[in-house]
């Protein structure tokens, strides 16, 4: 495994640990492992060594001007930063890291998060913990995708040739990392760390802008009465022309069994079995299918997905009661309606996902999913 | 707008069922086995259905040629119309419900479909969960960024079919319009709810566009 030992910067995530969020280096752990672009290339974040104790998950989000990022990387800071390559490690126990570009800010008397007092370190292990603003899904509700990565180790991807995600300097964006010491999922070291490179290309070899897809379905429910649930659910990208997809990957947790990812015409109502483009059945680990053209989406057409679960018992040391509770209070579920359910959320242990995240070309200002 | 008679016979016979099948999952008891309610009606009949939504006033409504859907904001912003469904003559546990509202100019569609279970009564019918909308189709139909016609008050077909894991199925289809309402999931209140619901619903609604006093088109995701 990688390892970066960096005292000053631990001590200084332990101290914010105990605190409000404050501002911290935008860049704080530059490592040898996954060498940084090189001047005028491209450029290195990353989260530092983030304490995962047993028993917890920690969900962190570090804000990141682009102006900064293209600055630290020897770049025009006065135009767009074009991304073309990711390559993004993560030690073992992660359970995800997606970076957004940030979009509507909730407010932070509402439960929002203020890019300028990064990074947000969100805690969260007994079965009454709430966890922080980090765990609170609406408040990065329109915040577009930029990349994510749901293995452990390093992630290395380069789009086709001509084809890249622009950032402008005036944005910021958003790493969101996830790690789980708990009992579906553990972190060995109590450590978990992420770091990206992304790398620019020049703005004459942009053929194709990327666009991304991010969806999350929040209507669903995994209980004991019910207890091989599937949902299947749709997301129109609003293009006179069809459109490339070049990388793909589902979500879910613990409970997902299998999840699919067809072409869609906007009309059908059920998969059509010859535009799949995506499967996965491993919820810890998923595929994160990349390619030149995964599938052509007709003009004004999307993607269908498909999510399939099986209900299990609740890992100690939630119990259904803890489950049923939760869903009381989050959805307002009544006694009679409680079933041992996982419900929509990011906790490994006692929620579920069915998201989907798709990368395409050329880009759309049109996507909706449902 | 249009309203048939609440659905008697289904509260009646639903409140006389047992539970022994799904739901009561009570804190701290012992959790329920998993669904056990057996094939309804006759195995070597045609499968029939009815289907009803979930309105504003928290009751439910058959749903025939004509009938007006309400909109309601669901927790995760956007609006949906919330469809559900009784049946015989299929297995009562686990199939699947689709329910789909089209254009039928364009033909575009938004749908939702989910298992779910359908709980006998004692008609020799079976039903969803009454008033659970877990269980009920959670059609997501606006933003409007699929239609050319506002949602609200506009002439559609709604699309509700289930299926069971043998390949049995059975569908209704009916011509239905739309109505926005003031009801949200999201705690929002009433005026902007409804505001926000004539703006994201609207023909020509633009993804971003401010919405006088309503949230967004919701969070359910989107991208770029």
């Amino acid at each position: 495994m990688k390892r970066v030992g960096q005292l000053a910067f631990v001590v200084s995530v332990v101290a914010l640990l105990g605190g409000c969020p404050e501002e911290t280096n935008p860049n704080p752990n530059p490592n040898e492992d996954l060498v940084a672009p090189p001047a005028g290339e491209g450029v290195q974040i990353g989260t530092g060594e983030q304490p995962v104790p047993a028993g917890k998950e920690v969900q962190n989000c570090f804000f990141f001007k682009v102006s900064e990022l293209l600055k630290q990387a020897g770049l025009d800071e006065s135009k767009p930063f074009n991304l073309h390559r990711v390559q993004a490690f993560q030690n073992d126990g992660s359970h995800h890291m997606n970076i957004f570009r940030v979009k509507t800010l909730t407010s932070e008397a509402e439960g929002g998060m203020n890019p300028e007092k990064s990074p947000y370190l969100s805690a969260d292990a007994a079965p009454d913990a709430k966890g922080g603003p980090c765990f609170k899904s609406t408040n990065w509700a329109d915040w577009p995708l930029i990349a994510n990565t749901q293995i452990d180790g390093t992630l290395d991807w380069e789009f086709p040739e001509g084809v890249a995600n622009k950032l402008n300097p005036d944005e910021w964006i958003m790493l969101q990392s996830h790690f789980v010491n708990a009992t579906t999922k553990q972190t060995p070291d109590g450590s978990g760390q992420v770091l990206v490179n992304f790398w620019h290309m020049p703005e004459e070899e942009i053929v194709h802008e990327m666009g991304t897809v991010f969806a999350t379905k929040q209507s669903i429910r995994v209980c004991q009465g019910n207890p091989e649930p599937q949902f299947f659910g749709g997301c129109q990208i609003g293009s006179a022309d069809p459109v490339t997809v070049v990388g793909a990957n589902g979500h879910f947790h613990s409970r997902g069994k299998g999840f699919e990812m067809y072409t869609w015409d906007g009309i059908a109502t059920e998969p059509d079995a010859d535009g799949k483009f995506y499967a996965s059945t491993d919820w810890q680990e998923p595929e994160m299918a990349r390619g030149e053209s995964l599938a052509t989406i007709p003009a004004n057409g999307g993607v269908f997905y498909t999510c399939d679960f099986q209900w299990s018992e609740p890992p100690a040391p939630l119990s259904c009661a803890d489950l049923n509770a939760f869903d009381a209070e989050k959805y307002m579920t009544e006694e009679a309606d409680q079933d041992c359910c996982y419900t929509f959320g990011p906790q490994v242990d006692r929620n579920e996902h069915c998201n989907i995240f798709v990368y395409y070309y050329p880009k759309s200002d049109d996507v909706v999913c449902e | 707008m249009v309203r048939s008679c609440v659905l008697l016979a289904l509260i009646a016979s639903a409140s006389a069922c047992g539970d022994s099948g799904t739901g009561g999952g009570g804190a701290g008891g012992s959790p329920p086995a998993a669904c056990e309610f057996p094939f309804i009606g006759d195995e070597t009949a045609p499968p029939e259905i009815e289907i009803f939504a979930y309105g504003a006033d928290g009751a439910d409504y058959p749903i025939s040629d004509g009938t007006v859907l309400d909109i309601i904001e669901p927790p995760q912003g956007g609006r949906v119309i919330f469809v559900g469904a009784r049946a015989r003559n299929l297995p009562g546990c686990g199939l699947l419900l689709t329910g789909a509202l089209r254009d039928p100019t364009s033909q575009q569609v938004r749908f939702d479909t989910r298992t779910v279970n359908l709980k006998p009564d004692s008609e020799g019918w079976g039903s969803v969960e009454l008033g659970n909308l877990s269980v009920y189709a959670n059609i997501p139909v606006c933003s409007n960024k699929w239609s050319d016609q506002d949602i609200f008050g506009g002439d559609f077909s709604l699309e509700v079919k289930l299926k069971d894991k043998q390949g049995g199925e059975v569908e209704k289809i009916v011509n239905v319009t739309t109505a926005c309402t003031a009801v949200s999931q999201a705690e929002t209140p009433p005026e902007a709810t409804l505001a926000g619901c004539f703006c994201i619903c609207k023909a020509g609604y633009v993804t971003g566009e401010s919405c006088e006093g309503g949230r967004g088109a919701g969070g359910a995701g989107g991208g770029s």
